[in-house]
């Protein structure tokens, strides 16, 4: 049966005659597993926006949209809250009350349910999920996998029939985002849950999916079947959409002679058996140290921090050294301490113990105004950084702060260099992510920073907008720029840093090049590398380096 | 739910403090009120060993200690003269005035510091949902947005300290423009973000309707008896008062500090009402030891 | 709705009793019971007008983050404690929101505040001088007086000094009949440095950042949609 019909719908913002979404017709059935993709700004959260009623966006909407049978508009209004549910990318706006409890209900009290049924349906629903300890938790003391869970218990509580998500993974590390789709899947698989996903990160998604439908500018471009899809796409040779297929697809369809559609391997365990294993003697990696007395740019030498005086030590004995002129990306799950580490190597907070040089200076010792322009910090959410209407006059300022002299040239140089020159004037809460983080980046460039800090740079970002990235930071660690980056992405931190290391219980768990630190990972590490592992191909972190180290393609 | 006195529900919890508040401000005569805070000490030991207290401790010394010296000095009405002080008149009135003061002003304190352990955060909004359910809601949200908005001012200073806003350095007012600025990235920021909370709230069915609140509370059979049990000793001891017991005459002259059995009995149910989180604790503290 | 109106009308009839009982009865003079009750009653209609004014989600959203960053407006000035950002804060709101929403985000901004730092018999007072501060700042904002510079500046003086009065206030009921010239006299003067501290700073924030934090608040006033509900 079909519960969304769109037809012919199209729909426009006021005041623009650009169309965000152009003549869509699409069926969502029931008890499907729908996963939408295409780059930011394809117009994917505009459509799912418009499937929930009560979030339909001020503007013009041409066409119709039906569900089960009936126009959207006809129905009744609680009918729609309870039948479509909804959840959001950022998994703290969405929390509106101070205990999980009453947030869970929140919704069953807006629909006017007895306390008798809420709690019966709490009692339920907790139980299916096995989150019983987190209902006397504060939602602020959650970390951000728990965040979503909850948010996706309070919409499920109201029973909806369809459930509609907009990259809810996008700010979870890998772990919980991982989770959350394991979950989605349960769901969908035992209770005839229909759902709509709208994601970025799409290599897991293709083998859940029951459809999947592709977006650029505002028209669906594809949409069947995940395998069906990837061979449509390869016949076409829709190179745009190429990031957001599974490595294992492309290397598969890259490399497999005769590529057969129904046989496109969408799991680790596919493409395994697709490679064909081999036995292999795994050597247990020797990093080569080379500790040679370099210039360090930053020296961290038996930290320990903790934040308060009986909370348990978050930094224990942790040593770091990177030296001038190096792209350094460290990684580690949820607690392991990255972000404190940061902080640390920031001075923002002060260790206990151990000591952290800059250039050869204790920082403890170096007063604010010491650093200042020497380091730089790109934060996780670029737009912290924006204190001004414009970006202009922000870094107008930085030039005024920093004391520089040709700030103008040097402004229009660095714009024109990011492709970023037409938002001058623009307000940064008036530009998209990637562009705030460029224009956040060409700020701070502005002062030549010898050490440039990147935290989380990757965080719901299309494939496509994470290479550009990539490729800017790696161009800047060229031009001599020291890169610290702490991430999540292993991808990401494979492609383009020159050494790694893996944060583990508030210290260094290992370090060396992308290719020591994560080959042979069973869970830290990129899917390819663990479908390439033990075959009879290269084991390889990333498609690039497949396609530069595999034999030629006629070997399989 | 926690047990003990936690467990009482709100409304009853909310009464307790009502009723002794209304005695703190009621009754003057100083043995009531001295009963009255060493009561409020007690209950409060039970909480937590005194650890709010002793936060709270050097405010209630220096004001109950101001209060005291400062009266007699500035005042001089009253009969009886105790000393002369630089030419001034220091009353035997006056003296007892500023102690009876600062008593019942110390009993308010600790009435809230015993408050803020027992009918902590949502506790309190519940009692006020029933009757400003909106305004109860509007706080409920507003004291979640706290600690979310104090991780983002920690982010913001991290990346501002960098960009030479700092709270460490420089004069006065350019610190009180760093920490503006902060604010004020905050403020765009977050107002920005909220749209998003308002959506999930309209999400989930927001202003559709009437809105049923969950009780998270349920008034058990024990509850009841706490309640009537605290009306009644507080009705005996309220009409008491009004007939004058337990009250005193300061000024223009002391009356009798004389407690008639009348006084005893007045004072007694207030006390019973006053002890009445300790009773709570006491019998289920029998019941964990002497039953099988 | 029609539940927590009625409670409300009880509630009213209630204080409102209290107050004639307290003022018959009471030979002892409870001053400081009489002025909760009053203060109290004083408040009610403001919170009433909020209960059964139409108000959508995105409005009640947008006053809880202003008085949630209103009670955190203290944290980055925690090593300067003779700053007081919150009233500019409470200011700000007022003028651009009106002054409806400016009662609230001030009275419930001593809430929240208190909520973290303890509540005490000081919270009414304190809800009642945010409150008042918000609101006055909501209805002269379209007067030529509040449209200068210099009127903003004089409103925020004027409000540093009437806010730390009413933070004595509760301090003199509690003792009323003590009250000489002197007593008075000598409360105010222990907190003149106080209030000349939060007038001033009052002064600075309206001067140096008044006009962009309008500018932010009524972009985001444009954002909400919520630019042709106010009456002032």
């Amino acid at each position: 049966m079909e519960l969304f019909n769109l037809n012919h719908v199209s729909f426009s913002f006021p005041n623009t005659d650009q169309h965000v979404l152009k003549d869509i017709s699409l069926s969502v059935n029931e008890g499907e597993f729908l996963v939408m993709g295409g780059a930011s700004g394809s117009g994917k959260t505009t459509l799912l926006k418009l499937l929930k009623r009560e979030l339909t966006p001020t503007g013009k909407l041409e066409g119709e949209i039906f569900y089960k049978g009936k126009s959207i508009s006809e129905w009744e209004e609680r009918q729609m809250v309870k039948q479509v549910g909804y959840v959001f990318q950022d998994p703290d706006n969405q929390i509106i009350m101070d205990e999980v409890m009453q947030e869970i209900v929140f919704g069953l009290e807006n629909l006017g349910y007895s306390t008798f049924e809420m709690r019966k349906r709490v009692a339920e629903m907790v139980h299916f999920f096995g989150v019983e300890d987190l209902l006397n938790a504060k939602p602020s003391e959650l970390s951000g996998g728990q965040k979503q869970l909850l948010n996706l218990l309070s919409v499920l509580l109201m029973k909806p029939r369809v459930l509609l998500l907009d990259e809810p993974t996008s700010q979870l590390d890998p772990v919980a985002a991982k989770e959350l789709v394991l979950m989605l899947e349960r769901l969908n698989k035992e209770t005839g849950m229909t759902i709509v996903l709208v994601e970025h990160r799409l290599e897991e998604l293709y083998a859940v999916a029951d459809r999947i439908v592709l977006m650029e500018s505002g028209e669906v471009r594809y949409e069947g079947d995940s395998r069906q899809v990837i061979g449509e796409l390869y016949a076409d040779r829709a190179t745009q959409f190429f990031p957001y297929l599974p490595t294992f697809a492309r290397l598969y369809m890259e490399f497999e002679q005769k590529p057969i559609i129904a046989a496109i391997p969408l799991t680790v365990k596919e493409c395994k058996q697709w490679i064909g294993r081999e036995e292999r003697e795994t050597m247990p990696v020797e990093a080569q140290s080379n500790q040679l007395k370099e210039q360090w740019i930053l020296e961290m030498n038996d930290v320990f921090f903790q934040y308060q005086k009986k909370a348990p030590f978050v930094l224990k004995r942790f040593t770091l050294r990177i030296p001038k002129g190096q792209f350094f990306a460290m990684v580690g799950g949820n607690g392991s301490g990255k972000t404190t580490a940061l902080r640390a190597s920031l001075g923002s907070i002060k260790p206990q113990r151990g000591k952290v040089r800059l250039n050869g200076q204790d920082m403890k010792k170096m007063k604010d105004s010491e650093w200042l322009g020497k380091i730089a910090y790109l934060p996780q959410n670029p737009r912290t950084y924006f204190v001004q209407q414009t970006i202009e006059e922000e870094m107008q300022n930085v030039g005024e702060r920093l004391k520089l002299s040709n700030v103008t040239e040097r402004m229009h140089h660095l714009l024109e260099a990011f492709g970023i020159s037409h938002l001058r004037t623009r307000h940064p809460y008036d530009c998209s992510g990637g562009e705030v983080q460029k224009a956040a980046l060409a700020c701070i460039l502005l002062g030549e920073p010898e050490m440039l800090f990147i935290d989380e740079p990757t965080k719901g970002m299309d494939p496509v907008s994470k290479q550009h990235l990539g490729e800017l930071l790696y161009s800047l660690q060229q031009s001599g720029l020291t890169i610290f980056m702490v991430t999540h992405d292993i991808g990401f931190a494979a492609s383009y840093a020159e050494r790694c290391a893996m944060m583990f219980d508030g210290e260094i768990a290992a370090d060396g090049t992308p290719d020591e630190l994560f080959k042979g990972n069973y869970f830290y590490t990129t899917a390819i590398n663990r479908a390439t592992r033990e075959t009879k191909q290269p084991e390889v972190l990333t498609y690039e380096e497949a396609v530069a180290t595999w034999a030629v393609r006629e070997s399989i | 739910m926690g047990n003990g006195i936690q467990a009482i529900h709100p409304f009853v919890m909310f009464f307790y403090y009502m009723c002794l508040g209304f005695f703190a401000m009621f009754f003057n005569h100083p043995i009531f009120l001295l009963a009255g805070c060493l009561a409020l000490i007690a209950v409060n030991l039970s909480h937590d060993g005194g650890q709010a207290m002793k936060q709270w401790a050097p405010l209630m010394v220096t004001m109950t200690a101001l209060i005291i010296v400062i009266n007699p000095l500035i005042n001089s009405r009253g009969m009886h003269v105790w000393f002369d002080f630089f030419g001034k008149q220091v009353t035997f009135e006056a003296m007892l005035y500023g102690v009876v003061t600062a008593m019942s002003l110390l009993m308010i304190l600790l009435l809230f510091v015993s408050l803020n352990s027992v009918l902590n955060g949502n506790k309190l909004l519940y009692i006020f949902a029933r009757i400003l359910p909106r305004t109860a809601f509007l706080i409920m949200m507003s004291i979640r947005f706290v600690p979310l908005l104090k991780r983002r001012l920690t982010e913001i200073q991290d990346v501002q300290r960098l960009k030479g806003m700092t709270m460490t350095q420089g004069t006065l007012s350019e610190r009180a423009k760093s920490g503006m600025s902060m604010l004020q990235v905050l403020l765009s920021w977050s107002l920005e973000e909220a749209v998003e909370t308002a959506d999930s709230m309209k999400a989930r069915g927001y202003g559709s309707g009437t809105r049923r609140p969950y009780i998270p509370y349920r008034m058990t059979k024990s509850d009841r008896r706490w309640l009537s049990y605290l009306l009644v000793a507080f009705v005996m001891c309220g009409t008491g008062g009004f007939m004058g017991y337990g009250k005193i005459v300061i000024y223009p002259e002391l009356g009798l500090l004389h407690l008639s059995s009348l006084d005893w009995f007045v004072f007694a149910c207030g006390m019973a009402v006053a002890l009445f989180p300790l009773f709570v604790e006491g019998r289920e503290q029998l019941k964990w030891n002497y039953s099988i | 709705m029609g539940r927590s109106r009625k409670y409300l009308v009880i509630v009213s009839l209630i204080l409102l009793l209290l107050l004639v009982v307290s003022i018959v009865f009471f030979h002892y003079r409870a001053y400081l019971l009489l002025s909760m009750i009053m203060i109290a009653a004083i408040m009610i209609p403001f919170f009433a007008r909020f209960e059964w004014r139409d108000v959508g989600g995105r409005e009640v959203v947008l006053l809880a983050m202003l008085a949630a960053i209103a009670a955190v407006g203290r944290v980055p000035f925690a090593g300067l404690p003779s700053i007081q950002p919150t009233s500019f804060i409470i200011i700000m709101a007022g003028l651009v929101f009106g002054a409806e929403s400016g009662f609230i985000v001030g009275a419930v901004a001593a809430i929240v505040s208190n909520f973290f730092l303890g509540q005490g018999p000081w919270t009414p007072w304190q809800m009642y001088a945010w409150g008042m501060m918000g609101m006055t700042a909501g209805l002269l904002r379209n007067t030529a007086f509040m449209k200068t510079l210099w009127g903003k500046c004089t409103f925020g003086f004027v409000w540093g000094y009437i806010f730390g009065w009413f933070m004595n206030t509760w301090v003199i009921v509690g003792n009323i009949e003590a009250l000489s010239w002197k007593y008075v006299a000598g409360i105010f003067a222990s907190s003149i440095y106080f209030d000349l501290a939060h007038a001033l700073s009052n002064v600075f924030f309206i001067i140096v950042f008044g006009v962009s934090w309008i500018k932010i608040l009524q972009r985001i006033q444009r954002k909400y949609g919520l630019l042709y509900e106010q009456s002032g």
